[in-house]
């Protein structure tokens, strides 16, 4: 143990100082603390995108959003807020150009926070709902960014998982957008959706505490879900040790979920094997659901571009097969224990859209 | 018949899977789930020993990836690892939590804050890790945070460097310097 631990720190300890190679051992073993199981969660809350320029631009626009705010309410400032959001995701930007996405525009107010459910969209890929939040005005240096969890349920009384959400928003005004899975492919049709948000969080800028503004704010609407085009191309790439095969893709106006396995041969000691797809300049996948894909197991990535017009996608991709063990501080780690690599890539890979 | 797109790969054959993980967490949902399962034992590792409990530390770890999330879209790597920006954050609040707490942990208390239940794998016999506590105690504040950066946050010196904003080989030479004297302290 000692001597597999201390491999870990050969640029502290020489191998043959065997009471420092104890030491480094024992100090690793103190600092290796059990990790509540709370933390453990996947979190619910993921970053807006945005390029730096447009933070920049978004903070000052922020701050005379607040002087705005109390002079002409924060109606007519939180559409635009969600809008920019909204049509940062290529896809929903695709489906709203195409009269896809449903103005909803519902709202409610419980102690003095706003919830205005504003858009809709659902395809067999995804379902995004877009809402933005007013919150009681406060002190601008306590104002931090601001998020909430959010459930979808059916009138089946099916709870669609959550896929994470954008959010925007440093001051009293922020706006999310919700995506969540959908339930098989299916055909199109009308359904029944009710959004359940139990609280939002505020974060402080700096210092200061969490603040939970406590609902539940309750909203009921309907939204058609678009169809996807199934495509089975049972599509198979090796590469030496390596077979990957892509076994379904479902193309849905909004966003493409590829379902593939990777066979693994003569690897050992690895932890999952993942495809990471790059659409657009944008690595998509390798993980899901915070975990990487297993060989053998079926996984899927679910790319949020406008693909459906198209006919095929010429794309790269990289196999991602991490080794068991953490790569050693300082130490390259293009190669497991194995010695076998932990990335291969397959350039020039074309999936079939039709 | 419609025209096929084609998309193609920008980044490097040496990207590391962490950088292109950073990339896809800007603007995808389950990237920035697995960026926090990824480094969310790291955190909560580094803060608990400025933190009474477990629960506090857990709040602060959220807290830290609540700061993650919202800066996330300023981050360009630019020579800064992620991990040393992630780290850089994680400091930051760390001291932050201490100042509003206006005590420290006493870090003489570490053998009993380290209870065994925040052990995960029990390979310290109760008389080693009171050793050790001892030892870590009588260093000073600075020489505990580096101790924390290696072997509670796992990072390199190059990484440690980068958040502290040192150089590479003086905090070599620190870490070096500071494991042959716990070794000869150790001897007694």
């Amino acid at each position: 143990m000692a001597k597999h631990v201390a491999n870990l720190y050969t640029d502290l300890v020489e191998p043959s100082d065997v009471q420092g190679q104890q030491l480094v051992a024992d100090l690793h073993a103190f600092f290796h603390l059990a990790v509540p199981a709370r933390l453990r969660v996947e979190p619910v809350l993921t970053p807006r995108p945005a390029s730096a320029a447009r933070w920049r631009w978004s903070r000052f626009a922020l701050v005379g959003a607040v002087a705005i705010f109390a002079l002409v309410g924060a109606t007519c400032l939180a559409l635009p807020l969600l809008q920019s959001l909204w049509s940062e995701d290529r896809g929903l930007q695709h489906v709203t150009q195409a009269g896809l996405a449903r103005e909803l525009d519902l709202r409610q107010t419980i102690n003095g926070v706003t919830v205005h459910v504003q858009k809709g969209y659902a395809d067999a890929n995804r379902i995004a709902i877009g809402y933005s939040v007013e919150l009681p005005p406060t002190t601008p240096g306590d104002d931090g960014p601001q998020f909430s969890s959010a459930i979808l349920t059916d009138d089946d009384g099916a709870t669609y998982p959550s896929r994470g959400f954008t959010a925007t928003g440093d001051s009293p005004l922020g706006a999310q957008v919700h995506n969540f899975a959908p339930r098989g492919v299916g055909g199109a049709r009308d359904i029944a959706f009710t959004l359940t948000i139990p609280e939002v969080i505020r974060a402080p800028k700096a210092g200061g505490t969490v603040r939970t503004f406590r609902g539940p704010w309750v909203f009921n609407f309907t939204l058609p879900m678009a169809a996807a085009r199934v495509v089975e191309p049972a599509l198979t790439v090796t590469r030496p040790g390596v077979e990957l095969t892509v076994t379904r893709i479902a193309v849905a106006p909004s966003a493409t979920r590829f379902d593939y396995r990777v066979h693994l041969e003569g690897f050992t000691d690895r932890s999952g094997a993942g495809l990471l797809l790059t659409v657009s300049g944008r690595p998509f996948g390798a993980y899901a659901d915070g975990h990487v894909c297993q060989p053998d197991a079926e996984c899927f990535i679910v790319v949020p571009e406008p693909l459906f017009d198209a006919d095929a996608l010429h794309a790269d991709a990289v196999v991602v097969i991490p080794d068991r063990e953490p790569c050693a501080p300082g130490q390259s780690c293009d190669v497991g224990r194995d010695g076998k690599p932990i990335r291969i890539r397959i350039d020039g890979l074309v999936l079939p859209l039709r | 018949m419609q025209p096929s797109v084609t998309l193609t790969a920008t980044g490097s054959q040496a990207e590391s899977d962490e950088a292109a993980l950073v990339r896809a967490a800007m603007h995808d949902a389950t990237a920035f789930a697995a960026l926090y399962q990824l480094y969310v034992a790291r955190v909560y590792r580094f803060v608990r020993l400025r933190c009474a409990s477990s629960d506090e530390a857990a709040d602060l770890t959220q807290q830290v990836f609540l700061k993650v999330a919202a800066a996330l879209p300023r981050y360009h790597e630019r020579g800064v690892p992620f991990v040393a920006w992630l780290f850089r954050i994680t400091r930051n609040a760390t001291i932050d939590h201490a100042r509003r707490r206006r005590a420290a942990v006493p870090m003489d208390s570490l053998a009993g804050l380290l209870a065994p239940d925040d052990v995960e794998e029990y390979v310290l016999d109760r008389e080693r890790r009171a050793t050790l506590a001892s030892l870590v105690a009588a260093l000073s504040r600075d020489e505990r945070e580096l101790l924390s950066f290696r072997f509670a946050a796992g990072l390199s010196s190059r990484e440690i460097a980068a958040v502290v904003g040192a150089s590479e080989s003086a905090v070599k030479k620190r870490l070096t310097r500071l494991i042959h004297r716990m070794k000869e302290r150790a001897r007694g």
